[in-house]
C-alpha cells in the first residue's frame, strides 16, 4: 500500500542551503502548525464558554480567576467544563500523534490505533482491571481501579508488540490490517468472556468505560491522562529524526545513524503510551488517530515529523474538541462521541481509501 | 410497613381457593354453563368464564375480545417501534380442534400448562396467579429474582449473558413449551423470535414495559392470566393493586411539602434521564415529590448533559435510583462528582435493590412490576417519613458505605 500522490511520502529534504523555495515553503508550514494551534486554543475556549448551563464569558473568565469559588458556577466550570475540555484537547492530541507513529512504524496509511487493534487491546486491559481480577475477588477491586490505565497501557503495547512481530515477517499492509483487525477480534472476543462473567456492577463501570466518551473523566484520571500525553508526546518528539529516516527505509535509517531496533522500541512505548492514556480515560475513540495526520499531511504538504508531530497534537486536540462540541444538543441532550466521529472519520478513511486504489491497490 | 396481603394470591393452594361469583356475572355464569351442557366446552371463555371481557383499567396496549371462536387478545405494540399488531386467539384444549381460527390471530390452547418465560415480570406473574407449577424453563434466569421460581429450577434456554432473544433452540424444543412468554426490544430481536414460531412454538410477545403509567403496566397480569386460565385471581390482585395505589395517590396529594427528588446515574458522561409523564415521572409526582427534571416532556428517555443534570440536581433533596452503586465508595470511584450533589452529601440516596441478589435478578424489576402500590408506599415513606413513622421501605435501601452494609 503507498501513500496517495496528495501527501507524496519522500522524507525531508536536508538542504545544504536554504533556496527560496524551502523558505517559502516553511514560512508556510509555520503559518499553518500556528493557525492549526490557533484552531485548537479556539476551540478549547470555545468548549469552556460554551455549555448546557448558560455563563457569559465575563462569568467563566472570573470563574478561572479564581471568583465565585463554592458556587454551582464555579463547580460547573472547574468540575464540569475544564476536565472535559482538557480531556478532549489531551485525548485527542494524543490519538493523532498515536496514528501518526502508526502510520510511520508500519509504513500504512490506514494505521491507526483503532484499525490496528491497540484500542481493543488497551480495552482488553482495562476489562481486565476492572472486571476480570473482581472475578477472582473482592479485595482485588482496589487494585483494578487503580490499575486501569497501567492495564491500558500494557494492553496497548501487547497489542502493538504483536503487530510489529507479525509487520517484520509480512511486508504487505493489507494482511497487517487484517492482522490488527484478528488482534482487535480476540482481543474483543476475551471482553466479551468476562462480560458474561462479571457482576452486573462491574459490568456497568466498563460499559460505561467502553462508550467512549470525554465528559466522564473526573480530574484524578484527567491527570494521569495528562501525565501518559505529555510523557508519549515528549518520547514521540524526540524520535522526530528517527522517524523521518523510518520513512526511507530500515537500511537507509541506518546508514543515517539511526537504530532501527532502538526506534521502533521507542516508537511502541510512545505509541502505547499515547493510545493507552486516551483509551483508558475516555474508552476507545474512533477515527481521530487514523485521520488527524493525514489532515495535517495535506495542509502541510510534508512528511517531516518535526512539523507533523506538534501539527498532529494541535489538530488532533481541535478535532476532539470540535466533536465533542457537536454531541451537545441545546436543552443539555447529548449525541454519543464515538457517532459524530465516525461522520468526520469515514469520509477521510475512504478517501485514503480511494486514493490508494487509484495508486494500484493495496501492496 | 402495612402488607395489602396480594401476595396472599401468590402462594400455592390459593389459586384454587375461588371465591364465587359476583352477583353481576351470575349471568355470565349461566351463559358459560349452557354452552358447556350444549358441547361447547368453554368455548367463550377457557378460564374464568366472561372474566375476560372485563374492561381495562390503565393498561392500553393490549386488548381482550370475546369471539365466537375463543378469546382474542391483542397487543397492539409488541416491541418498541411496531408498526403491526400480534394477535393470539385463545381456544380451550378440549375443543381447540373443532374451533375455527381468526386470520392474522395465531392459536393458542389454553389454559397452558409448559411455559418458558424470558422476561422477568412475566415469572412475577406467574407466581403472583399461583400458577409457578407450569414453569419449566427460563430465558436469563440469571436476572431472576423470585425465590419460589429459582427453587423450581426451571431449564436455562437463553444465551449465555442472560438476555436478548438468542435461545438454545434445541433445548427449547426438548422441554416442548405450550408458550414462550417473550419480549424484543428491537425489529431484530422480534425476528430472532419468529424461528421459533416456525419450529411450532407460540411466541407470545409482552411489552408491559412499553406502558405509559405504573398502573398500566401491573395490569398486564390479566394479560398473562388469560393464557394461564387465571383471570380470577388476576382480577382481585390487580383490584387491590389498584385501590391501594389510589387511595395513597390520593393521600398524597395534599402534601404540604413536596421534596425534590433526582434519579438516575451517568454513563459515559452523560445521563439516562426519564420524561416527566415516565412511570417515574409519575410515581414520584404520585408519592408526593417534585421531579427536578419535571420539564422534560413525555416518557421517553433522553440522555442529558451531566452539566445540566448538576445544573438541576445540585441542590435536590432526595436522590433515588443509583443504579449499579451499591455503596459510597462505589459510587465515588466510578464518578467522584457524586459528592457535588446536595443529597449524596447528606446520605440522602436511596437504591432500589433492597431485593436483589449481586449481579443479578432484582425484584423491583419482576414483582415491582406488579406491584406500583409497594413502589409509591416506599417513595412515599421516603419523601414524607414523617407520615409512616416506623416504617421500612421494601424495594429501597438508603446507599450506605461498604462498613455499613
Amino acid at each position: 500500500m503507498t501513500f496517495p500522490p496528495e501527501s507524496p511520502r519522500g522524507g525531508p529534504k536536508i538542504p545544504s542551503l536554504p533556496s527560496r523555495e524551502v523558505l517559502s515553503r516553511d514560512v508556510w508550514r509555520w503559518a499553518a502548525m500556528a493557525l492549526i494551534g490557533a484552531v485548537a486554543g479556539g476551540a478549547f475556549v470555545l468548549h469552556l464558554g460554551h455549555g448546557a448551563v448558560a455563563l457569559s464569558w465575563g462569568e467563566v473568565w472570573g470563574i478561572l480567576l479564581g471568583s465565585g469559588q463554592g458556587s454551582s458556577q464555579d463547580i460547573i466550570v472547574w468540575q464540569f467544563r475544564l476536565p472535559r475540555a482538557v480531556t478532549a484537547l489531551a485525548a485527542g492530541a494524543s490519538l493523532g500523534v498515536a496514528g501518526l507513529l502508526m502510520q510511520t512504524l508500519f509504513a500504512n496509511p490506514l494505521a491507526g490505533p483503532y484499525v490496528l487493534g491497540v484500542d481493543a487491546g488497551a480495552s482488553l486491559g482495562v476489562a481486565l482491571a476492572v472486571m476480570g481480577l473482581e472475578v477472582m475477588g473482592p479485595s482485588w477491586e482496589a487494585l483494578a481501579t487503580a490499575g486501569s490505565f497501567t492495564a491500558a497501557w500494557v494492553g496497548a503495547a501487547l497489542v502493538l508488540l504483536g503487530i510489529l512481530s507479525v509487520a517484520r515477517q509480512v511486508r504487505s499492509g493489507t494482511v497487517l490490517l487484517l492482522v490488527g483487525i484478528l488482534f482487535g477480534f480476540a482481543a474483543n472476543a476475551v471482553v466479551s468472556i468476562l462480560v458474561a462473567l462479571a457482576p452486573s456492577e462491574k459490568v456497568h463501570g466498563f460499559i460505561t468505560w467502553s462508550m467512549g466518551s470525554f465528559a466522564a473523566a473526573p480530574w484524578p484520571r484527567v491527570r494521569l491522562l495528562l501525565l501518559g500525553s505529555l510523557g508519549g508526546l515528549l518520547v514521540a518528539w524526540g524520535l522526530a529524526k528517527s522517524l523521518d529516516a523510518l520513512l526511507l527505509g530500515e537500511d537507509y535509517a541506518a546508514t543515517m545513524g539511526v537504530s532501527p531496533g532502538r526506534a521502533r522500541r521507542r516508537v511502541l512505548l510512545a505509541t502505547a503510551l499515547l493510545a493507552g492514556s486516551a483509551a483508558a480515560c475516555c474508552g476507545p475513540v474512533a477515527f481521530l488517530g487514523i485521520a488527524t495526520p493525514h489532515l495535517c499531511r495535506g495542509i502541510l504538504r510534508t512528511e517531516g515529523h518535526r512539523w507533523l508531530i506538534p501539527s498532529c497534537a494541535a489538530a488532533g486536540g481541535a478535532l476532539a474538541l470540535g466533536a465533542d462540541g457537536l454531541t451537545r444538543l441545546p436543552g443539555g441532550a447529548v449525541l454519543p462521541l464515538n457517532a459524530v466521529l465516525a461522520l468526520v472519520g469515514v469520509p477521510v478513511v475512504a478517501w485514503v481509501l480511494f486514493s490508494s486504489a487509484r495508486e494500484g491497490g493495496a501492496s | 410497613m402495612k402488607g395489602l396481603g396480594v401476595k396472599a394470591l401468590g402462594q400455592k393452594g390459593a389459586a384454587t381457593e375461588r371465591k364465587p361469583p359476583r352477583p353481576g356475572r351470575s349471568r355470565w355464569g349461566l351463559l358459560a354453563l349452557l354452552a358447556w351442557t350444549l358441547g361447547w366446552g368453554g368455548i367463550l371463555s377457557p378460564g374464568e368464564p366472561g372474566l375476560a371481557e372485563e374492561p381495562l383499567r390503565h393498561a392500553a396496549l393490549f386488548s381482550v375480545e370475546e369471539r365466537p371462536e375463543g378469546i382474542l387478545v391483542t397487543n397492539r405494540i409488541p416491541w418498541p417501534g411496531a408498526t403491526e399488531e400480534m394477535a393470539w386467539l385463545l381456544q380451550p384444549a378440549a375443543s381447540a380442534d373443532a374451533l375455527p381460527g381468526i386470520p392474522g390471530a395465531r392459536r393458542v390452547r389454553v389454559p397452558v400448562s409448559r411455559v418458558v418465560v424470558t422476561s422477568m415480570p412475566a415469572v412475577a406473574c406467574m407466581e403472583a396467579l399461583g400458577a409457578l407449577d407450569a414453569l419449566v424453563g427460563v430465558g436469563g434466569g440469571r436476572y431472576c429474582y423470585s425465590p419460589a421460581a429459582r427453587a423450581r429450577a426451571p431449564v436455562e434456554v437463553g444465551p449465555a449473558e442472560g438476555m436478548g432473544a438468542a435461545f438454545d433452540v434445541e433445548r427449547l424444543m426438548a422441554l416442548s413449551p405450550d408458550v414462550v412468554f417473550a419480549y424484543a426490544y428491537t425489529a431484530e430481536e422480534r425476528a430472532g423470535l419468529d424461528r421459533l414460531e416456525a419450529l411450532g412454538i407460540p411466541v407470545v410477545l409482552a411489552s408491559e414495559f412499553l406502558e405509559e403509567t405504573p398502573l398500566g403496566r401491573a395490569e398486564w397480569i390479566r394479560f398473562f392470566a388469560l393464557f394461564l386460565g387465571r383471570q380470577r385471581e388476576a382480577e382481585e390482585f390487580f383490584d387491590q393493586v389498584d385501590r391501594h395505589y389510589q387511595r395513597l395517590r390520593l393521600d398524597l396529594a395534599s402534601v404540604d411539602h413536596r421534596p425534590r427528588v433526582m434519579a438516575g446515574t451517568p454513563l459515559a458522561g452523560s445521563w439516562h434521564v426519564l420524561g416527566k409523564e415516565s412511570w417515574l415521572g409519575l410515581l414520584i409526582d404520585h408519592a408526593g415529590g417534585s421531579y427536578v427534571w419535571g420539564d422534560i416532556p413525555g416518557r421517553r428517555a433522553v440522555y442529558m448533559d451531566a452539566e445540566a443534570i448538576f445544573a438541576k440536581g445540585a441542590e435536590a433533596d432526595l436522590w433515588i435510583h443509583c443504579g449499579p452503586w451499591l455503596s459510597r465508595e462505589q459510587a465515588l470511584r466510578e464518578e467522584p462528582r457524586a459528592a457535588l450533589f446536595r443529597p449524596f452529601r447528606e446520605h440522602a440516596v436511596w437504591n432500589n435493590d433492597a431485593r436483589s441478589f449481586p449481579g443479578g435478578g432484582n425484584d423491583f424489576y419482576e414483582g415491582g412490576a406488579l406491584r406500583p402500590d409497594r413502589i409509591l408506599e416506599d417513595l412515599a415513606l421516603i419523601f414524607h417519613p414523617e407520615r409512616f413513622p416506623g416504617g421500612t421501605p421494601f424495594y429501597y435501601r438508603p446507599l450506605l458505605s461498604e462498613d455499613r452494609r
